[in-house]
């Protein structure tokens, strides 16, 4: 008996809605708050910190709070569509007709015969058949299996959220940097891709257009296809995509020995890294590199393209962790220090590349189509009724009722008027 | 003269002729003289039509659709609903929508004039197919919500004054009630393209699908509150007042995920 009426209640549309505010509330929540910041910082900057981190609105989206809620809600969406599916069964069949409501509008014209309104409604590609026992009373119907847009659009959102727990569970991404004849592998998919060439295009007034990344595909060690990436044309090979996303300037740090004119140290460092050299007990950051170098706000260098016209490199030195100098040099110039000659040889740009396999998208995608099936059904090639018998019409539809109505009138009267201007 | 000096005063004449529609209908609505609706209809069709054309303008200028920033969005999204608008007044012969459509084109567009409008070419980001999908069904769903807000309001308002409803100058309050649903049944539609089209959009560009970037969970708000407006009406009989208050709290919802999330939420898709 209780579990009955648990049951009613798990699967009722009451519930449903109820479900929806609660999501859309739940969510506003994760909208108005910065997410994924250490709990101490909530605690720290708002009264109620203890609350935010109690119900998950620090990580709204991964929350098992919304979880709970994500679950119920596929519970309840679920019943309450199995529950519909025997009525819409019983709709489908070829006997299933309903009664004009009580306070339906009688479309009967005296100047329209019944030969010629079934005449016009099987132009329209309605089915028509005449009543057994009710000679003279015929049923026109179009779109029968209209009557399962509801189930149809309910799996559709199943299936996208079905989908998207698979992508939470057991999707893989992440990012790596390459430069170029750098590889990265992929063991688990057994292939590598190895940057043959990373290159931007600009256009007149400095705006970067483009992003390419050519890539070599290897499997075993042999190149097996080779491909360009750029952003909205990621890569796919054995399931995996990879999306040109970033990149940055990596730039190479040389020391020279004054005294022997060797070179010593030889290095990358991307902007903003640092690096150790212990002969001289060195510490050597690379603030930036711009390739069209100016003073920008305050002294501050900034560049105003990634295009190399004016390249200059922002060095800070510390010496045992104390500052010693910076330097603003083109590549060109040397500074020394205690008999080293130090400088950069030159800059290339490395790619930033996000990987991601995720099986679940095409579930997400084949309910997305289902979904947008479900509504074009229930908003358009819903169920439509239309009763015809002598000195009685009647537009039926549990969708449209007013409109359907209206577009019988419509027709009705163009079928006059056409006939108007014939006679 | 060169292309953007076209627009920027095609854009002041039809923004002119969107104000002239409004006080026309304000004015139909007061004196109940059917001229006055008729004027507000010419203003409002003359409008469209030069508002066409300073896009026009611009497309030609950029050489692409202006879906790419705030200011061509905004644009659109007039342009949008005085399309949906025009659409329903020739289908069914409401004159009176438009005193409660027309101000919100106005505004609109108003709100559009005040930000930056230089023509920007597109971000690798946008470089895509998919943008015109996207941002064209975008256009064509807020479009039909605010005109379903303006029936909506027609409701509330013209079912308290008694009287403007005698005089028959609002519709037949019924077929506002209907109308409205039926124009945000399309506009829910066209919503779930949008946010289907920009999943398979996020897909290629960003590599997630879905990303909980405030204006991807706006937009889900929205098609939420519209989802609950639906099956109360289809399944529960709700029609009326509460439908008709449903129907403006979701443009309101509308208005938020496309102003508010942008200036106050910004995230990866705030294309300023
Ligand atoms: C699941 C993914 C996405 C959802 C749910 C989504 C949702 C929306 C919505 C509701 C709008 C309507 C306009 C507004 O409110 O501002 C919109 C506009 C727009 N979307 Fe998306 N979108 C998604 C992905 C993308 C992607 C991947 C891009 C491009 C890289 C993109 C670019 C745009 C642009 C340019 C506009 C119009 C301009 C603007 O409002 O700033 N969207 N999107």
């Amino acid at each position: 008996m209780t579990f009955n009426r648990i049951k009613r209640w798990l699967f009722s549309l009451r519930f449903g809605i109820f479900l929806f505010i609660i999501m859309a509330i739940y969510v506003t929540f994760g909208t108005l708050l910065p997410q994924d910041l250490p709990p101490g910082h909530y605690l720290d900057s708002y009264r109620l910190g203890s609350l935010i981190i109690a119900l998950g609105f620090h990580q709204t989206y991964s929350s098992w709070i919304f979880r709970v809620i994500m679950v119920m809600f596929l519970i309840n969406l679920a019943g309450c569509t199995l529950k519909m599916i025997p009525s819409q069964q019983r709709r489908y069949r070829q006997d299933y007709f309903p009664s004009p409501k009580p306070d339906a509008e009688n479309l009967w014209r005296d100047d329209i015969t019944s030969d010629e309104l079934l005449d016009l409604l099987r132009r329209k590609k309605y089915h028509i058949s005449e009543i057994l026992h009710e000679p003279g009373t015929y049923h026109a119907t179009r779109n029968r299996w209209g009557v399962f847009a509801s189930t149809i659009t309910h799996a559709g959102i199943i299936t996208i959220i079905l989908g998207s727990f698979i992508g939470n569970y057991f999707a893989q991404e992440g990012f790596f940097n390459l430069m170029p004849g750098e590889t990265a592998t992929f063991h688990q998919e057994g292939f590598s891709v190895q940057l043959q060439d990373f290159y931007m295009s600009f256009r007149e007034d400095g705006s970067t257009e483009q992003y390419y990344s050519d890539l070599l595909i290897l499997e075993n060690d042999a190149p097996v296809g080779s491909e360009t990436i750029w952003v909205n044309r990621p890569l796919r090979h054995r399931g995996m995509m990879l999306y040109q996303s970033s990149f940055g300037w990596a730039s190479r740090l040389q020391i020279k020995e004054i005294e022997t004119n060797e070179v010593v140290f030889n290095q990358f460092l991307r902007n903003d890294e640092t690096t150790f050299f212990q002969p001289a007990h060195l510490t050597v950051h690379l603030f930036g590199y711009f390739p069209e170098f100016q003073l920008g706000h305050q002294g501050m260098p900034v560049t105003l393209s990634q295009e190399e016209r004016n390249p200059h490199y922002a060095v800070v030195l510390y010496h045992f962790g104390e500052f010693v100098d910076s330097f603003i040099m083109n590549p060109s110039q040397r500074f020394t220090y205690q008999g080293y000659e130090i400088g950069f040889a030159e800059s290339v740009l490395y790619t930033g590349i996000i990987y991601r396999k995720d099986f679940g998208y095409y579930a997400v995608l084949a309910g997305c189509l289902l979904l947008m099936a479900g509504l074009l059904m229930a908003f358009y090639f819903y169920p439509k009724y239309i009763l015809v018998r002598q000195g009685e019409l009647y537009a039926i539809s549990r969708q449209n009722a007013w409109g359907f109505s209206m577009w019988l009138k419509r027709i009705l009267q163009q079928l006059k008027e056409k006939e108007g201007e014939r006679s | 003269m060169n292309l953007i000096a076209v627009e920027e005063m095609l854009f002041t004449i039809a923004f002119v002729l969107y104000i002239a529609a409004s006080l026309s209908f304000f004015a139909f609505l007061a004196s109940s003289k059917a001229r006055a609706g008729q004027l507000g209809v010419y203003a409002a069709l003359s409008g469209f039509l030069i508002h066409t054309l300073a896009m026009g303008a611009r497309i030609l200028e950029s050489g692409r659709l202006p879906f790419s920033n705030q200011y061509e969005f905004a644009n659109s999204f007039t342009w949008g609903i005085v399309l949906c608008y025009l659409a329903i007044h020739f289908y069914y012969r409401f004159t009176a929508v438009g005193a409660f459509v027309m101000p919100l084109a106005f505004l609109m567009m108003g709100y559009a004039s005040l930000l930056p409008r230089h023509v920007r070419p597109l971000m690798p980001a946008l470089q895509s197919r998919w943008l015109t999908v996207h941002v064209g069904t975008a256009v064509l769903s807020y479009g039909a919500f605010a005109v379903a807000a303006g029936l909506s309001l027609i409701y509330l308002i013209s079912g308290r004054k008694e009287g403007a409803h005698k005089r028959r100058l609002l519709p037949d309050l019924d077929a506002c009630d209907f109308l409205s649903y039926r124009i945000i049944a399309f506009g829910y539609l066209m919503l779930t393209l949008v946010i289907v089209t920009g999943a398979i959009w996020a897909r290629s560009a960003w590599s997630r699908y879905w990303g909980w970037d405030p204006k991807e969970t706006w937009s889900l708000i929205t098609w939420i509150i519209y989802s609950a407006y639906l099956h109360l009406r289809f399944n529960r009989g709700w029609k009326g007042k509460p439908a008709a208050w449903f129907s403006v709290i979701g443009f309101i919802a509308v208005i938020f995920t496309f102003i508010g999330v942008n200036t106050l939420l910004p995230g990866i898709h705030s294309y300023r």
